[in-house]
């Protein structure tokens, strides 16, 4: 018990951890899908490519926000200076305010990735119709966006 | 609000001018021809098959161009620059030489055609000679059988052998040891290459047994000498080669045409289009009619031209509401930059008003607040003034270029806002360089410390955002003259809006009791109003009642749409807080030499793709909140783009003689 009592440090770092790894997974995994299915398009026709490249980066900013969180988890609970000095309870908050956009940013990264492969096949046939792919896949982010912010304000409170 | 009005023009000329006109049109660029209908003693020109050949040259041109530019390794022009200019003169005396170039395209194309085939050719000679090198060293023919009294055996086997380990692999016994020569002509580990010639007495049985070894006897069947046939393929190789070489040589001699080529492109692509126009023209036996679409402030000067330069009739009418007209937008040099964003999604249709003025404001405002970092704005603007100064882009381009500049300077208003210059770079080089930290302070507030204003700020901006799409919605009904629509749809949701707003603000900032209860009392009845008037294109009691009540439903879209712009605020903290971990990696290797070029390299790359990453992301979002959000509110889309007879031409265009 006494030393369940001292692992704060051990449970912000898992938050910091999931809030990283699984929207970084689930991005690659949506750039990585839409990236082949550009790749197959510019075979053919090179010119699209900067068109392309839109959709590809799309699915990728969950990774980013997931960055982020795990950047505030770190600011506050004071590791990069050094050792940081929090109670379990506050380790256990840090982790459950990463999970949002962990679990958010995770998942949506992959239906965005496949909302935006769809969207390739617009740009291919449709190149004008371009930017109606690209809105359809914000459509999605928009998801990462609220499970970002939830964990953001969950993380920046704990401590007060 | 500005779409250009259409107006429909009908020209009757005579028909030996419909050339020349045809010609002035797609110069002047400004009238969309539209397809004659069927009357009596009208007939068509069909200039299919004229179209048809001059497409095929086009590919012509365009195939020889393109092996041109790949072998003397030409980039195609810059496209800052735009397309070149040439004068009336510049263009006839270039005309005149289409016919050459088409020839030498066409030769160009043959060129290449012939380096390929000779390059096969070398290829296959190339593989012959290597198979038969191996027979060097042979200095009798293939066919050689022999003297009268001995037998001679060409062949290879499949292993490797010395002269010593073949005898021994025949093994015909010591006492015949005299009685046959080997010779190995060459050796590698997968077959040696050898020549035999053993008694007559012996023959027989040497063959047996070579067999046995997996003996085999070349295919060839040339009389020469291997050496003199492998000296015969190195010449034919040779004069393949000084041929092709040739060949290579006239081709890369085709880079000085490299410009006819271009303009016999765009030659051909206007003649393309010319002919297509023609399709759509009546003739009689000695007139012709045009009709078609032009935007208002062109109908003086074409029409003033026309009559100047030709015998022509000219009628000008005001579009009907039945037609089909095509749709145009002016704006100011404001907003003319996101006409564009207006095009991707529709154009105006009927009823409709142009949204972009009203949407240029907000769509600047919400692109900086999103990027909001006033290093990234600076150098938006830096990159954007420097090329609209100094280069010449095309319209479409330009327009690009102008939409970002706004862009930038809006990123620098909220970079100076929040006090984000890449990240916090001024405090991280004083801290780690000159010990003493200090940093631009934010001129509003630092969004990372105070999150929860920022939401406010965005979705307070969020609601004006959508108040003014129901605003414009408000006009479009007012000017239509569904002056009831516009009170009773727009007005009272205003009045619903602004009993929330006093509620809110009485409760929650100036805590008035007074002012809640005149709040609750006003939206009740804004919402009351809705209910009543909301079902009024219901032919019934009950259907009016229930349309009334399920129009209040739409409060939770609002609710849902005011929500929406968090993202303001989500992707805005993002740029900020990526941009000071990027400085942060930045400083590990602290002051000094080494931690100065490592602030450096993190500080280039990291910027480079946090920038490109959020402005792209503020663009996309900036574009979704216009589409998703705003144009839902007034906005049905569906026009038709104007489209005029042109000059639609890739490398270079045409100054007009005044």
């Amino acid at each position: 018990m006494e030393f369940f009592m001292t692992m704060g440090q051990f449970f912000a770092i898992l938050g910091v951890a999931l809030a990283v790894v699984l929207p970084c997974i689930g991005s690659s995994i949506g750039v990585g899908k839409t990236s082949e299915a550009a790749a197959a398009v510019v075979i053919d026709d090179p010119g699209k490519f900067s068109k392309l490249l839109i959709l590809q980066l799309l699915p990728g900013t969950q990774g980013l926000y997931g960055l982020v969180i795990g950047v505030m988890i770190m600011l506050n609970i004071g590791i990069l200076g050094g050792n940081s000095n929090i109670s379990t309870i506050e380790g256990l908050s840090f982790l459950l305010a990463s999970l949002p956009i962990a679990f958010g940013g995770w998942l949506s990264a992959i239906y965005q990735g496949n909302v935006a492969v769809s969207g390739v096949s617009i740009v291919a046939k449709k190149p004008n119709e371009s930017s109606k792919a690209v809105i359809s896949a914000t459509l999605v982010e928009f998801y990462a966006l609220l499970s970002f912010i939830s964990s953001f304000l969950l993380v920046i409170n704990i401590l007060k | 609000m500005a779409i250009l009005e259409m107006k429909r023009i009908d020209i009757v000329a005579l028909l030996k001018d419909g050339k020349k006109i045809i010609e002035l049109l797609q110069r002047r660029g400004v009238l969309e021809i539209s397809k004659q209908e069927e009357k009596d003693g009208f007939t068509f020109i069909d200039t299919s098959p004229a179209i048809g050949q001059f497409e095929k040259q086009k590919q012509v041109a365009d195939k020889a161009l393109s092996i041109v530019m790949s072998l003397c390794n030409l980039k195609p022009p810059l496209s800052l620059y735009g397309r070149k200019e040439l004068s009336v003169d510049e263009f006839k005396q270039r005309a005149d030489k289409v016919d050459e170039t088409l020839k030498w395209a066409y030769e160009i194309i043959l060129l290449e055609k012939k380096v390929d085939t000779l390059q096969n050719e070398y290829n296959q000679l190339c593989v012959k000679k290597d198979l038969l090198s191996v027979w060097k060293g042979l200095d009798v023919p293939f066919l050689y059988k022999g003297t009268k009294t001995t037998k001679a055996f060409i062949g290879s086997l499949p292993e490797f052998y010395t002269e010593e380990s073949l005898r021994y692999a025949i093994n015909l016994g010591d006492e015949n040891l005299d009685l046959f020569d080997i010779k190995i002509i060459s050796q590698s580990k997968e077959q040696t290459c050898v020549f035999i010639l053993c008694h007559n007495s012996l023959a027989d049985t040497l063959y047996a047994r070579l067999r046995n070894l997996g003996f085999s006897i070349p295919e060839h069947t040339f009389s020469e000498k291997p050496e003199d046939r492998i000296k015969d393929y190195e010449d034919q190789m040779q004069k393949i080669l000084d041929e092709k070489n040739k060949a290579w040589e006239k081709l890369l001699s085709y880079g000085e045409i490299v410009d006819d080529l271009r303009f016999l492109s765009d030659y051909l692509s206007m003649k393309i289009e010319k002919y297509n126009a023609l399709n759509n023209l009546a003739i009689t036996k000695n007139t012709l009619m045009i009709s078609g679409y032009i935007t208002v402030d062109k109908v003086g000067p074409l029409v003033g031209e026309l009559i100047k330069k030709f015998t022509v009739a000219i009628d000008v009418n005001n579009v009907s509401d039945e037609e089909d007209a095509p749709v145009a937008l002016k704006n100011n040099l404001f907003a003319a930059p996101v006409e564009d964003i207006t095009e991707s999604y529709s154009l105006p249709g009927k009823g409709d008003v142009d949204p972009t003025p009203v949407m240029s404001f907000f769509y600047y405002l919400f692109f900086g607040m999103m990027l909001s970092d006033a290093g990234y704005g600076l150098l938006m603007v830096i990159a954007c003034s420097i090329v609209l100064k100094f280069f010449r882009p095309e319209e479409s381009l330009k327009r690009n270029i102008q939409k970002f500049l706004f862009c930038g300077l809006s990123t620098v208003f909220w970079g100076v806002m929040y006090g984000s210059w890449f990240g916090n770079i001024v405090n991280v080089v004083s801290k780690n360089f000159f010990e003493y930290e200090v940093g631009i302070s934010p001129l509003w507030f630092d969004p990372v410390s105070k999150p929860l204003d920022l939401i406010i700020v965005s979705l307070i901006l969020g609601f004006i955002h959508i108040v003014v799409g129901l605003g414009v919605k408000f006009y479009a009904l007012w000017k239509n003259g569904d002056k009831l629509g516009a009170l009773f749809d727009i007005g009272l949701w205003y009045v619903v809006f602004l009993g929330i707003i006093l509620l809110l603000v009485g409760k929650l900032v100036l805590s008035i009791d007074a002012l809640q209860s005149a709040g609750l009392i006003i939206a009740l009845l804004g919402a009351l109003g809705l209910v009543l008037t909301q079902g009024r294109s219901s032919p019934t009691i009950f259907g009016k009642i229930l349309g009334g009540l399920g129009s209040l439903y739409s409060i939770t879209g609002y609710f849902s749409d005011v929500l929406s712009y968090c993202r303001l605020m989500a992707l805005g903290l993002v740029t900020g807080i990526i941009g000071n971990v990027i400085n942060t990696i930045g400083s590990i290797a602290g002051g000094g030499v080494t931690g100065g070029i490592t602030l450096a390299l993190v500080f280039l790359f990291g910027h480079a793709i946090n920038f490109s990453i959020n402005a792209l992301g503020a663009y996309v979002h900036c574009n979704r909140l216009q589409y998703v959000e705003f144009f839902s509110k007034f906005y049905d889309g569906g026009g038709r783009p104007f489209k005029p007879l042109k000059i639609n031409t890739k490398f270079y265009k045409f100054k007009e003689e005044k």
